[in-house]
């Protein structure tokens, strides 16, 4: 089968991007591998997604629905329960993506891709999580699953790694469903996840939450029967002489995401180290012209509705891509200070237009300037009383004032 | 009161304080939503509440369709898990009218059932 576009993923990133790329009057195939689109917005049945793009508050799922009507509703080619196995660019240049599928074998011919296949999370492997590996060990977002979906409950009495945002929802989630949460234990001196959720999932609850503690060993044969937690020292060494053991049936980890980058390993794209996947110009197109990614595949966000207006952003240059080219002369490098840890986009073009730069800080900052500078004039000012490293922030620039260079810095005033 | 408002994903610190005339002011706010939070945190604390149901070969995702009272958390939980099974159910469907004498409806928000 041939298209313009074919969209790797049918989350809220893949459903923006088909959404806008039909839109702009591309033709557009999608392929998800679940039965249903929605992505991991089906199993986030907790409500505060979409003030921002929808401009009302809804649950993950209410979120997921109203962008999959639009999707099912457009003209775009949608194959459900097809996982995609591989991507390849033929020496014409045309992107054969193949996908196993209940009517066998498919195969896309596409003049450009977009990948937007979402995140995993990092496994008790990826710590270095020392101890035992009985039964009873998930990752927060399996467990989210299997109590929000399968309505499977992971145990009674639980302790909790991480203080991601997976891991306080599913602290109250736990607790909803009767299990004794005995806390939430986390390594960094501050919380990982947002302030609402520590306020709404565990200061409601009376959830203990530990920072500057970790869990040193686990212990079990056949089923977790405790942990041992220990308070971790500035150098991120443990201390263990104050190592303490809880005694408790299950372990849930919340210890990071991971972008699904695997299908274009081949590719040998620039990578991004910050962010685990890869380096991407202003239309969120990698090192290969005719790759896009965009959603947690890009970088890991927070918020559901940037993930959504990455997809919609990714589908538009995307279509334009198909059509005819994007604009790509006069390329600059995004540079930014030590406070900043990457930008999205890395890259930009010359030009005129918006530009919409999002990126993460290293820790809290408070009344800070974002400011950004193009041949040593100061370009954009944007004041944020408040910056946390576990939030994305975003600027928007006039594209038409950058020179030969652009740098992000962030001021404290 | 110190308080984190969960009224967007930005979690401004509010500070509430109950004036001697009864009145409550709210400093810390970004926006109207959060002032409006505050001083219903201060009165009387409430929380959209969402849960999941299982049913016949799957499960349905739920919320309240209002904020209820704080302390109705668990029972209204408690209604949900003892409501009997329906003949079929719907997105966007009622399972409970007034839950609890609470004024809030407990609505359908997802049908969890794999067909293959
Ligand atoms: C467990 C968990 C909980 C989260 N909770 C929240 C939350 O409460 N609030 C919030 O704002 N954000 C939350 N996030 C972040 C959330 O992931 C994003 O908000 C958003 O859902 C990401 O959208 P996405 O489209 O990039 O990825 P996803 O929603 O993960 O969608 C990726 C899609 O790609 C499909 N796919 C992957 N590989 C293939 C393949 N090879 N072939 C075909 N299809 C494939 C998947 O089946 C999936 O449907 C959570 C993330 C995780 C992992
Ligand atoms: S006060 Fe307004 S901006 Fe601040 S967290 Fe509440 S709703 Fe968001």
């Amino acid at each position: 089968m041939k298209t313009d576009v074919c969209v790797i993923g049918g989350g809220p990133a893949g459903l923006g991007a088909v959404k806008s790329a039909c839109e702009n009057g591309a033709k557009v195939v999608l392929l998800e591998r679940e039965y249903r689109l929605g992505g991991i917005l089906n199993q986030c049945i907790h409500n505060g997604f979409g003030l921002h793009y929808f401009g009302e508050e809804l649950t993950g799922p209410e979120f997921a629905q109203r962008l999959a009507n639009d999707v099912v509703n457009s003209k775009a080619k949608i194959f459900l329960n097809s996982t995609v196995s591989k991507v390849e660019k033929k020496a014409d240049k045309k992107m054969i993506v193949t996908a196993e599928s209940p009517e066998g074998v498919l195969q896309i011919e596409a003049k450009c891709v977009v990948f937007s296949a979402g995140c995993r999370e990092k496994p008790a492997a990826g710590i270095n999580l020392c101890g035992t590996r009985p039964a009873g060990i998930f990752t927060a977002g399996a467990a989210q699953k299997l109590v929000n979906i399968h309505g499977k409950m992971v145990g009674k009495n639980i302790v909790i790694l991480g203080s991601g945002d997976v891991g306080l929802i599913m602290a109250r989630r736990l607790t909803c469903e009767g299990a004794n949460v005995i806390g939430v234990y986390e390594i960094m001196p501050n919380c990982g996840g947002l302030a609402r959720n520590v306020a709404q999932c565990i200061k409601d609850f009376n959830i203990p939450l530990h920072l500057s503690t970790s869990i040193v060993e686990v212990v079990g044969k056949k089923r977790v029967e405790g942990v041992y937690v220990a308070p971790v020292k500035p150098d991120f060494s443990f201390d263990l002489s104050k190592k303490e053991f809880i005694k408790c049936d299950t372990l849930l980890l919340s210890v990071g995401l991971l972008p699904e980058t695997d299908l274009l390993n081949d590719f040998n794209l620039e990578r991004s180290p910050v962010t685990n996947s890869y380096a991407v110009n202003e239309y969120y197109q990698t090192s290969v012209p005719e790759i896009f990614i965009c959603g947690n595949v890009m970088h890991v966000n927070d918020l559901v509705d940037n993930v959504t207006n990455e997809g919609i952003h990714a589908g538009k240059c995307a279509s334009q891509f198909a059509k005819g080219g994007v604009p790509c002369e006069n390329k600059i490098e995004i540079t930014h200070d030590s406070h900043i840890k990457y930008t999205v986009p890395k890259y930009v073009y010359r030009g005129s237009g918006e530009l919409k730069i999002s990126f993460r800080v290293d820790k809290e900052y408070r009344r800070v300037m974002v400011k950004a500078k193009s041949g040593g004039e100061v370009i954009s000012q944007t004041p944020h009383p408040v910056v946390r490293a576990g939030e994305m922030e975003q600027i928007k620039l006039d594209k038409s004032k950058i020179k030969d260079d652009l740098e992000i810095l962030l001021e404290v005033i | 009161m110190e308080l984190t408002c969960i009224r967007c994903p930005i979690g401004c610190s509010l500070t509430v304080t109950k004036n001697a005339d009864g009145t409550v002011t709210v400093t810390g706010n970004n926006c109207p939503r959060g002032a409006e939070y505050g001083r219903q945190e201060m009165l009387e604390p409430k929380r959209t509440i969402t849960s999941v149901k299982k049913i016949k070969n799957g499960t349905i995702s739920l919320k309240t369709n209002k904020a209820v009272p704080k302390e109705k958390y668990f029972d209204v939980l408690k209604a949900i898990k003892n409501v009997p099974e329906k003949r079929s159910y719907s997105v966007g469907g009622v399972l409970i009218k007034n839950v609890c004498g609470t004024n809030a409806d407990v609505v359908i928000t997802n049908i969890n059932i794999e067909k293959f």
